[in-house]
């Protein structure tokens, strides 16, 4: 991976007298959508806003396609469009005008590639409408469209999928995927929600009180998450003498609060195992119910594992 | 250049897709016809029928009615007092007046004229005081000037200089037809070619014997002789610079309706310096308060650029609302005013040398003028908001400045704290300063000027600086 487009290198901040930032490095690549992961509070806004141009930087260098943020401004920032916080528009105009006001202060957007960002978010109905008669949905969308008007290689986006309905989420998903994929924009996302990334990133930053505590793949995240075990549930009659009978077998094993059997297998031969615990509750005279393979531990799991181990739930 | 346009061109996007804009707009105009309506109306009603209310025939009947109650009185030695003699003669000639008809439009009610008379009857000149009564009830208006340039003779006879000058007078009146009355332009500007023709003669001769003389009277006196004969000359009967003198207020009867409109329009500037001041102090307040402001700056554009674009928007905005004005109260003041008047030009004279002018660069002045105190007032206003990223606080304290600095000034003035004039606000009337009408003492305009380029020198860096700094 060698197209770097937007390098972060010891990136301190502080507002006010608390830092909120401490030595941040990361580099986005061309062609990749990454992650910024945290909880709230950990500093995935503020990073961004500086990535933005919109907050200055304390200490630390930030540089877009090789522009410096602070001394080469207006070309860095000609590389880089995003969706920063809510998206807000001039509600007393239409949402073409908005975009038109965007197109102006950027170079090279004509008449057809704003059409065109149009239809790409969906909105070509829904244009000449006032802002103001919008859903969140729809500015969100109208966000998105301004954000890649100008054909950005970075594209910075905090938090999109507020406010999409599951139809809209999907729509932006694939908009971002083949921005990345087919495009070679690096996408930038950030989100508290691990579910949300697993579906969008391909890359994952998780920051926990403004330290950034690891980057990792998707795969690797998802190897992390990966069982060496089994858990099933199974519901039975009596689930007092079917823990008595899963102890005589020496399986492991506790009841649950639901009164089920939570049955934990490792090893070879899961399903032979539980055949035979099946058999023996059915002998043993109980009515077996239902027997149902318990959801695996999810990335969300992991998530919350990294950060938790940082900052104990606690917001900075 | 051109990137900055397109800043410009985004931000007049954003005001004129505002009705609050519009409205601005639409009751500027209404305001601007407004007036200039009712200035011209005023000026017409006090020039054609001021004295419809109150005829000469009413107040002389009134004046008979006052005095007739002293006519009788007397004294220890049982005589008429002098105050009774005084009050009887009054009281002929308004019986006099009354039975000749006279009315304020003529020029019979002069009073030195029936005085004469009154004194030839009294003197028992039969035949002077008859010619003066015939004069009188026939409206003879050469009889009149015949009889002047008669008594002129008799009174200048040892000094043939004067005599000619006076004689001069009295022969273009009757040439030229005109009536003894101010009414009369030409017989007004006639009196002061002959006024001033005197004074001259008065003045160089004194200086011809070795006097010392008020060169600056002579030098007025020639200046005064040179406009009125270009005038009569040229057949300029309208003066629009009595108009820009007098504003409406000051009650004076101004001849032209369409210049009096024109001059009087400037008072609406400080309606735009309310309307401008609401926009300078919304323009980067309202990008905040709406949350825009992040997509402001997430564009390739230095902020200083950003803010400077709101700034020279604001100043045409400005611009714009002076245009407006001008135009509709220009417009108004041509069709309901006398618009044969817009022609008519300013005559000024310099040693003699008559200069002549329009009006309207003078009109166009006083706007400049008039404009150089809403322009800091909506500077501070846009300084203000920038830092406290609202409008509220930052217009009313703009407005208020606006609408109170003075009298904060002329509280301090009356404290006799002479500090007071390096306040920004003794500093913003420029046309007074200009005329040394200021109310501290030696104060010069460029004073003012450095006072009032420093504020705006502050209030624009402060602003800059404010902005550029922002964390959003």
């Amino acid at each position: 991976m060698s197209n770097v487009v937007l390098h972060i290198e010891h990136l301190n901040k502080t507002l006010g007298k608390r830092q909120i930032l401490h030595d941040i490095s990361f580099d986005t690549y061309a062609g990749e959508v990454f992650g910024f992961l945290g909880p709230n509070g950990a500093g995935k806004t503020t990073t961004i806003k500086i990535a933005a141009g919109l907050l200055t930087l304390d200490e630390g260098e930030i540089s877009i396609c090789g522009f410096d943020m602070r001394r080469q401004f207006e070309q860095a920032m000609a590389q880089v469009g995003g969706i920063v916080e809510n998206p807000e528009f001039y509600k007393y105009m239409t949402g073409l005008e908005n975009l038109r006001l965007y197109a102006n202060m950027r170079e090279g957007v004509t008449e057809e590639r704003i059409r065109e960002v149009v239809h790409l978010v969906g909105l070509d109905n829904r244009i000449g409408e006032k802002v103001g008669r919008y859903s969140l949905g729809m500015r969100q969308r109208l966000g998105v469209a301004q954000a890649i008007l100008h054909r950005p290689r970075l594209l910075i986006l905090d938090e999109p999928t507020n406010g999409l309905d599951p139809a809209g989420i999907k729509d932006l998903r694939d908009i971002l995927k083949s921005l990345a994929h087919e495009e070679g924009v690096a996408v930038m996302v950030s989100s508290h929600l691990m579910s949300e990334m697993e579906l969008m990133c391909d890359r994952v930053g998780v920051i926990v009180n403004g330290r950034l505590h690891s980057v990792h793949t998707i795969e690797e995240m998802v190897a992390a998450a990966a069982p060496d075990h089994a858990e099933y549930l199974i519901s039975v009659n009596d689930p007092q003498r079917g823990m008595a009978l899963l102890e005589g077998m020496a399986v492991e094993s506790h009841l649950t609060e639901q009164g089920l059997l939570n049955v934990v297998l490792a090893g070879e031969q899961v399903e032979e195992r539980l055949a035979e615990i099946n058999r023996a509750l059915v002998t043993e005279g109980l009515s077996l119910y239902t027997v149902s393979k318990k959801e695996n531990r999810k990335l969300e799991d992991v998530f919350i594992e990294l950060t938790q181990a940082e900052g104990g739930g606690q917001i900075a | 250049m051109r990137k900055f346009f397109r800043l410009m061109k985004n931000e007049w996007r954003k005001q004129l897709r505002k009705k609050a804009t519009w409205v601005m707009l639409i009751l500027l105009a209404i305001c601007a016809v407004g007036y200039s309506l009712i200035v011209v109306q005023d000026t017409k009603t006090r020039y054609g029928g001021y004295y419809d209310y109150y005829t000469l025939e009413e107040d002389c009947q009134d004046r008979i009615k006052e005095y007739s109650q002293f006519v009788d009185e007397v004294d220890a030695n049982g005589e008429l007092t002098e105050f009774a003699l005084e009050c009887r003669r009054t009281v002929e000639y308004c019986e006099f007046l009354i039975s000749i008809g006279a009315t304020w439009d003529d020029w019979r009610y002069t009073e030195g004229l029936t005085d004469a008379m009154l004194d030839a009857k009294g003197l028992g000149d039969e035949a002077t005081y008859l010619r003066l009564r015939s004069i009188l009830e026939e409206k003879d208006v050469k009889g009149y000037f015949t009889f002047m340039k008669e008594q002129a003779a008799e009174t200048y006879a040892h000094d043939p200089e004067r005599l000619a000058i006076e004689t001069a007078h009295y022969d273009y009146c009757i040439a030229h037809g005109l009536q003894p009355t101010t009414r009369d332009w030409r017989f007004q500007q006639i009196s002061v070619v002959t006024t001033s023709k005197s004074a001259i003669l008065l003045l160089e001769r004194s200086r011809d014997r070795g006097e010392q003389i008020d060169e600056a009277s002579l030098e007025k006196a020639r200046n005064q002789l040179a406009v009125a004969e270009y005038r009569l000359e040229h057949d300029l009967e309208t003066n629009p610079e009595e108009c820009l003198e007098a504003g409406l207020m000051e009650g004076y009867s101004n001849e032209s309706s369409f210049w009096s409109a024109m001059a009087a329009s400037d008072d609406l500037v400080t309606a735009i310096g309310v309307f401008l001041i609401v926009i300078a102090g919304s323009i980067v307040a309202n990008e905040f308060s709406q949350g825009t402001i992040k997509f402001l700056l997430i564009n390739p554009v230095k902020r200083w650029k950003l803010l400077m674009a709101k700034y020279a928007t604001v100043l045409t905005f400005g611009a714009l609302m002076t245009l407006v004005l001008f135009v509709f109260s220009f417009l108004t003041a041509l069709l309901f005013g006398d618009a044969s008047h817009v022609t008519a030009p300013i005559v000024t004279a310099e040693q003699g040398v008559v200069h002549t002018q329009s009006p309207m660069a003078q009109v166009l002045l006083q706007y400049l003028l008039a404009g150089v105190e809403i322009l800091v007032m909506s500077t501070m206003a846009f300084a203000i908001s920038t830092l406290m990223r609202g409008s509220a606080l930052a217009i009313g304290i703009s407005l208020f400045s606006m609408l109170s600095g003075s009298l904060l000034v002329m509280l301090l003035q009356s404290f006799e704290l002479d500090w007071g004039r390096y306040l920004l606000f003794a500093n913003l009337d420029l046309d007074a300063i200009a005329q040394g009408a200021s109310m501290f003492p030696h104060h010069s305009l460029g004073t003012a000027l450095v006072i009032v380029i420093l504020h705006m020198v502050v209030f624009l860096w402060t602003a800059l600086d404010g902005f550029v700094r922002r964390e959003v």
